[in-house]
């Protein structure tokens, strides 16, 4: 199984550094969260389809990781602690929308996988042209985007946060088994669509970084 | 190798976590099947782009407002350590436990060690003591005393104050076979009793009754009479002869309800036969001086011989008297008893006006605040009482506490789903 320990040297420094926060030193914190905040907006973004929920629901996380920061006691990583508390805080949101009938509400914790594609990501909306032959950053979100809740927490814990299988299975709840099936046929997934754009429009296989194929 | 399989491999190799002879058989695969091969490359190079994409731009001021958000919640809430992590509170509990299993350790072992030899030297120095050491020199001292007169009237010869060792020694020995009868112990009995007879004059009456039946009298009594004029209470003494005590208690039993008894006793063995020896001494002094008169010859003899006589005489009939007090003393017990009738409530009711009622109400009053402050007196000494408990408690309570915070820490903090 891939082994992604950060060097020590960071964990050492992490470590004294949780230390201040426990005494109550703001700054120590700020220090702290800087490698994990981008992160955790992003998962924020993706999860929440909302910039301003997604601003909101950082503030919330760093701020219950502040308040809870005494009771860590540093036996998991702190970012895999912090994501847990980020990915809490994006269920909380949802469900609190889902009370007031703003949106829809889907787990994305747990076992329970949808059978077939359409589970897995669902590319049916149109593609705007400008997506397809303007940036590949936002390409590559709309790639993200499109999968279920799910598969989407997934990959974006493996590919943006680096967390291993183990991990990522301690915060969704789930076993690696499931996180590595998930994984797997999520970027199957993401790869036939990539693939299926390209070939549609050929300037998307820019955007994905491919080489051109000579079909 | 299916494609289906092949997709997850090529997902796993990504992550650098397919083996070897996988990574060779996936290469195989991909060799001979266009659509895995387009697939890995695929998403190999979206993992590469995911991997260098940027990420988005925190949003304006974001850091601002989390500073300030923990300023607050710094401000609002003081960290505070937990209680446990305090050195003071680890050597309380520390103290604490130590004094528990003290505590639980003379619970099982009391009194084991020093405790035993003290009470074990304790119960000798009451009893053995008391009774080996100064008890048993006494009597054999009453023993040569008694016999003296006995050995003088054996050596037939004059008194001599300087009794010879051997003939002590021969004295005690004469009669220590016989076990000392006249080695009588003189105790004095005293029992004090309380009756309780629905008839008091009747009952009055037959007490009377009893101490002449047992060869006593009435020593004294009192009567207490209610509002009605009716004997309701008494105390009556008693004298009966120290042989039949138990008979008389016996029919005390048949006139009221014995509802507590106390039997005392006092030993004047010691003065009844310091007092006789010095009696047979006097004695004897006595027949010496009577001899002596008989043989004087002047008047001045005479009268020293006389006036000796006559302080000897006195003497004897003090020694005497206070023998016959003894006597009566131990030959006859002294009951004391309480009489007394079940209450009636048999007072007439007559009109007080309003002052009792004022009286109540003051009583009423200072009782209630008497009653509360020993209420709470009483509860301090429970709480005191129970501090062993109160201990458990603590140490309970900061387990779960601290279980409850390694949970919460586990969990992630912030997880409360």
């Amino acid at each position: 199984m891939p082994v992604f320990s950060h060097e020590a040297g960071p964990a050492q420094k992490e470590r004294e550094q949780i230390k201040a926060c426990q005494a109550g030193d703001v700054n120590a914190f700020a220090d702290l969260i800087v490698p994990y905040q981008q992160q955790v907006y992003h998962i924020g973004l993706q999860m929440l389809h909302d910039p301003e929920d997604a601003a909101d629901m950082l503030q919330e996380t760093m701020l219950k990781a502040y308040r809870g920061l005494p009771s860590f006691r540093g036996d998991a990583r702190f970012s895999t602690w912090l994501y847990r508390i980020a990915v809490n805080c994006c269920r909380d949101l949802l469900r609190k929308a889902y009370k007031q009938k703003e949106r829809p509400f889907c787990d994305f914790l747990g076992e329970e996988d949808g059978e077939g594609e359409a589970a897995i990501a669902d590319y049916s909306f149109a593609p705007e042209q400008a997506v397809l032959e303007g940036e590949s950053h936002a390409y590559l979100c709309r790639l993200i985007e499109g999968l279920s809740p799910k598969y989407r927490l997934t990959v974006l814990l493996r590919e943006f946060c680096g967390l291993s299988y183990e991990e990522i299975g301690r915060i969704t709840n789930v076993s690696q088994g499931t996180v590595k099936s998930r994984i797997s046929r999520a970027r199957a997934a993401m790869s036939r669509q990539a693939l299926q754009d390209a070939e549609q429009f050929p300037q998307a296989s820019r955007l994905t970084g491919q080489r051109r194929e000579q079909a | 190798m299916n494609c289906q399989q092949a997709q997850a491999w090529i997902s796993l190799d990504i992550d650098g976590g397919l083996p070897p002879e996988a990574q060779k058989d996936l290469a195989e695969h991909c060799r001979t099947c266009e659509d895995c091969r387009n697939l890995a490359e695929t998403a190999r190079a979206l993992h590469a782009s995911f991997s260098q994409m940027e990420l988005p731009p925190l949003p304006e001021g974001a850091e601002a407002r989390l500073k300030q958000a923990l300023a607050e919640e710094n401000r609002k809430r003081p960290r505070r350590r937990p209680v446990y992590s305090h050195a003071w509170f680890k050597g309380l509990a520390a103290a604490a436990c130590l004094l528990l299993l003290f505590g639980i350790g003379s619970v099982f072992y009391p009194f084991s060690g020093k405790g035993a030899n003290d009470s074990a030297a304790f119960e000798s120095a009451n009893s053995a003591g008391p009774a080996a050491s100064e008890e048993a020199p006494e009597m054999l001292t009453y023993k040569t005393e008694l016999s003296q007169p006995a050995a003088e009237a054996q050596a037939d010869g004059a008194y001599d104050a300087d009794l010879p060792y051997d003939m002590e020694d021969a004295a005690a020995e004469s009669e220590g076979g016989q076990a000392n009868p006249a080695l009588q112990r003189k105790i004095i009995q005293n029992v004090d009793l309380s009756l309780k007879v629905e008839d008091f004059d009747k009952a009055y009456q037959q007490l009377n009754d009893l101490a002449q039946k047992y060869e006593g009298y009435t020593v004294s009594g009192e009567v207490y009479t209610n509002e009605n004029d009716i004997a309701t209470s008494g105390f009556i003494s008693l004298r009966v002869a120290a042989d039949s005590l138990s008979q008389a208690l016996d029919d005390i039993q048949q006139i009221g309800a014995v509802t507590d008894r106390q039997l005392s006793t006092e030993d004047i063995t010691y003065q009844y036969y310091d007092t006789q020896s010095r009696l047979e001494q006097y004695r004897a002094q006595k027949e010496r001086l009577l001899d002596f008169y008989q043989q004087a010859k002047n008047i001045n003899d005479l009268l020293a011989l006389e006036q000796e006589l006559n302080r000897v005489q006195m003497e004897l009939d003090a020694l005497q008297g206070s023998i016959k007090y003894y006597d009566q003393l131990t030959a006859l017990s002294l009951i004391s008893i309480h009489l007394y009738t079940p209450s009636r409530y048999d007072v007439s009711v007559e009109p007080r006006g309003f002052a009792g009622f004022w009286r109540d109400l003051r009583e009423a009053f200072f009782n209630g605040i008497n009653g509360m402050l020993d209420f709470f007196a009483g509860l301090l000494l429970i709480i005191v009482r129970l501090f062993p408990l109160w201990i458990l408690l603590a140490l309970v309570l900061f387990l779960i506490f601290r279980r409850r915070r390694k949970k919460k820490a586990q969990t992630g903090g912030a997880d409360r789903t």
